[in-house]
């Protein structure tokens, strides 16, 4: 593919993905109801997103150092901020999950679990068929086989969800 | 320490944690926090609560030193 033809592509991604997200934020409310949460959860997610921007920090210096002292190149960069942001986007759903921090009082919380299990689900498809054509563990952190990585980490979160909800039946609220 | 004042307040109305939530405004979680005494709310939710269950603050969230 030409660089020009590259450009048109990726251009025509950013357009659709504006589209939707202005589609998402004008249909926010009808899609998952009232998103105002309640004095706890904001604190919870107050810690949460703390935890998530530490483990973020201490991702990029490990990886810096790594390779500045060590020498070792584990990934392309782009794989690398992806993976970094994925983990740290694990931790700060799974912080909001444990605590009961993650849908607000009246939000339609199937919803969101189901949007992120379907995102993971395509990534994860995607990913294992490419995986299988190629075949390759020396190729498994480029960016090539990013979709893996991602389709795997996006489904831990809707599976820490419903973990989390079916223990919380089994406790039952009173 | 866990409110055993504002579970009684509640069981004596014969609503459940969700439905003081629901009429609170919070997440039910949070309802048993609070009774769990996990979480410490503000004076604005304490006095959303009292209005709710018909008591006073004291009466719900004054603890008697020992």
């Amino acid at each position: 593919m030409k660089m020009n033809e590259r450009l048109i592509v990726v251009g025509l991604f950013l357009l659709i993905y504006c589209i939707l997200f202005a589609l998402g934020l004008a249909f926010r409310k009808k899609i998952y109801g009232e998103m105002e949460y309640d004095e706890r959860q904001e604190r919870v997610r107050g810690v949460a997103y703390k935890r998530g921007f530490s483990v973020l920090l201490f991702e990029i210096i490990v990886n810096a150092a790594a390779k500045e002292m060590l020498g070792v190149d584990w990934a392309t960069p782009v794989a690398e901020m992806l993976i970094f942001m994925l983990i740290a986007i694990t931790v700060v759903s799974g912080t909001c999950i444990f605590q009961d921090a993650y849908f607000a009082p009246f939000a339609k919380g199937k919803n969101i679990v189901l949007v992120s299990a379907l995102v993971g689900a395509i990534n994860l498809f995607a990913g294992i068929k490419k995986f299988l054509n190629h075949l390759s563990f020396d190729e498994f952190h480029r960016f090539s086989n990013i979709q893996l990585v991602l389709g795997v980490g996006l489904i831990i979160v809707p599976v820490m969800a419903v973990v989390h909800e079916i223990v919380e039946e089994r406790g039952g609220g009173e | 320490m866990k409110n055993l004042k504002m579970k009684s307040a509640r069981a004596a109305l014969d609503l459940s944690q969700a439905e003081l939530a629901k009429l609170v405004g919070v997440s039910r979680q949070t309802i048993n926090a609070i009774e769990k005494g996990d979480y410490n709310p503000t004076i604005k939710l304490c006095i959303m609560i009292c209005q709710v269950l018909g008591k006073t603050l004291d009466e719900l969230f004054w603890e008697e030193e020992v």
